[in-house]
């Protein structure tokens, strides 16, 4: 196969990892909550709408930087929670591959572009590599910044190293893409 | 309504519920995996009701299980109902129950209650909320039945020591001036209101937090209407309702993927203190992440120490508080404190100990021929 269709399937990978949850469809039937459950759950009261960016190349571009990782696809869909006209947070989904196996996980976003949650919808590796730790503590109520990695603010997790990096990784990303889209979406 | 439920079990289950009021009723308590607190049977009781209507329905009962970042650490919680939406429903209203008490606990955060009374001025009286006030009160009855060996009034040792950062060795001045703040001592408690009375008083929700986010959790579940549910956060566990009893595995404290030990519980918490996750390495020596508060130095490492309790903050107080005192220690303390269940697993070099309680009979499996398993006597 070729390098360029490699990177166009990958590129792929988090939409048809999305579809699946969307319908709680799994090849290995470990979806825990559709997306549709979680979006409910994290907003009870609210509408949710689904809104599709395209990032131009320059949003792609600072996308990664903030991120530090890459950007799989410049299309990004996120789920904006609204009552009574105002906006009440956002969720981001990020599906991923851990080792060889997916995992999806949704943040929400407060106003203030504090992370309120992050949950596991999805994920097919053995439970060894589920982050064990105190760990996930960091995330809560933070801002994107250069010390929202591995080994920095971030502590690694012994023995889920793997875990611990996707994770982080996929967090970076969709506060990276939360920090580059959030105008857009206030306009709208 | 209490008095309703009260006789509608007594007539469903033949037998005479008698009410004791406040410690009197934990001191009855013989056999904590048959006996908890009247609360704890009125709502195992009704949760068994449901699930016996359920079963003469014929209805297939569905569990939801989810994961979610939370307190440091994975939480999973595991809800069975009758169908999804209730299990789901009673789930998120646990995670919320587990958010609140992260959102008043956390000194990660600089915006949560228990982060504010740390920084009160010393003399100053601060108003606390019903839930922190009965969560301190619990931990202060910890702090004394432990004779301090449990002190959450440790957050300046948890600073020079540098455990939030890896971990550092502080000079010994550093050490003497963390040990004058004197811990929980320096708190005074009076109902609804607490006074610092030392600028150094930093109070740590790591002994403690969790236990009380599972004990807010379980009550929350309890109220709705599911059948059984665990909550396993960051192995701290808490479950109710007597469907089945849940397994946990116990690890060899020298490799926490080697399942090593099975015990299992149908009610109550349980939780596990050790070093196998979280030791530190300073300058190439290795120190247990464990402080003894009455030394400020790091314990020594001798293994795990679980705790079995009818409720999650006093089993995560204790299995902190428990482990300070080492492994002989502990065993006594529990030996004087029936309602507690105590299982110490010792590395030594060429085996691994495991000294139990009698309360643990029956309920613990031994996966590794390595264990050697000794039940202490009543």
């Amino acid at each position: 196969m070729g390098g360029w269709k490699k990177v166009r399937i990958l590129a792929h990978l988090p939409t048809c990892l999305l579809a699946c949850l969307l319908t709680g469809a799994s090849a290995s039937g470990k979806v825990f909550i559709t997306l549709d459950e979680a979006l409910k759950l994290a907003f009870p009261t609210c509408t949710i709408k689904r809104h599709t960016i395209y990032l131009s190349k320059d949003q792609m571009e600072q996308a990664r930087k903030l991120a530090g990782v890459e950007i799989p696809s410049a299309l990004v869909y996120p789920y904006v929670a609204m009552k009574d006209g105002e906006m009440m947070g956002i969720a981001y989904f990020d599906a991923h591959i851990v080792r060889t196996l997916p995992e999806t996980i949704m943040i929400t976003v407060d106003l203030e572009d504090r992370i309120q949650r992050i949950e596991v919808l999805d994920f097919n590796e053995p439970s060894d590599y589920v982050p064990r730790t105190a760990w996930y503590q960091q995330f809560t109520g933070q801002r994107l910044d250069n010390d929202l990695a591995v080994k920095r603010n971030i502590h690694s997790i012994a023995g889920a190293t793997l875990t611990a990096r996707h994770t982080t990784d996929a967090v970076r990303r969709m506060m990276a893409l939360h920090h580059v889209i959030k105008r857009q979406l206030i306009h709208e | 309504m209490m008095d309703m439920i009260k006789s509608i079990i007594e007539r469903k289950s033949g037998l005479k519920i008698e009410r004791k009021r406040g410690r009197e009723k934990e001191r009855k308590i013989k056999h904590p995996f048959v006996l908890l607190s009247f609360r704890s049977f009125v709502l195992s009781s009704l949760l068994l009701l449901t699930a016996s209507s359920v079963h003469a329905a014929g209805n297939k009962a569905v569990r939801v299980v989810r994961h979610i970042g939370l307190m440091g650490t994975t939480l999973t919680v595991s809800v069975e109902a009758v169908d999804r939406p209730t299990a789901l429903a009673a789930g998120e209203k646990a995670v919320r129950a587990l958010e609140a008490a992260e959102a008043r606990l956390s000194t990660w955060r600089e915006d949560t209650e228990l982060a504010r009374l740390n920084r009160a001025t010393v003399g100053e009286t601060v108003a606390l909320s019903q839930k922190l006030a009965e969560e301190l009160a619990a931990v202060r009855h910890w702090w004394k039945e432990t004779n301090g060996a449990f002190d959450p009034g440790i957050g300046v040792l948890v600073d020079i020591w540098g455990l939030r950062q890896g971990g550092r060795r502080p000079t010994s001045s550093m050490l003497a001036q963390a040990k004058a703040c004197s811990g929980l001592a320096a708190l005074s408690l009076n109902g609804r209101t607490a006074v610092r009375q030392h600028p150094d008083l930093k109070i740590e929700e790591g002994g403690f937090g969790k236990g009380a986010g599972l004990d807010a959790a379980i009550r929350i579940l309890g109220a709705s209407n599911i059948l059984s549910a665990t909550i396993d956060l960051g192995g701290q566990v808490a479950v109710i309702g007597n469907m089945r009893s849940f397994s946990l595995a116990i690890a060899d404290p020298a490799n926490r993927h080697q399942s090593v030990l099975r015990v299992s519980i149908d009610q109550g918490a349980i939780a596990t203190s050790g070093n196998s996750e979280r030791g530190l390495v300073i300058e190439g020596t290795s120190y247990s992440h464990i402080l003894d508060p009455r030394s400020g130095q790091p314990v020594p490492d001798f293994g795990t120490l679980t705790v079995w309790a009818p409720d999650a903050l006093t089993a995560d107080c204790l299995s902190t508080g428990l482990y300070v005192l080492g492994p002989d220690q502990a065993l006594d303390w529990a030996a004087q404190h029936p309602g507690i269940e105590v299982l110490v697993l010792e590395t030594t070099s060429s085996s691994l100990q495991a000294h139990a309680t009698a309360g643990w009979k029956d309920r613990i499996k031994v996966e590794d021929p390595r264990v050697e398993l000794v039940f202490e006597e009543k």
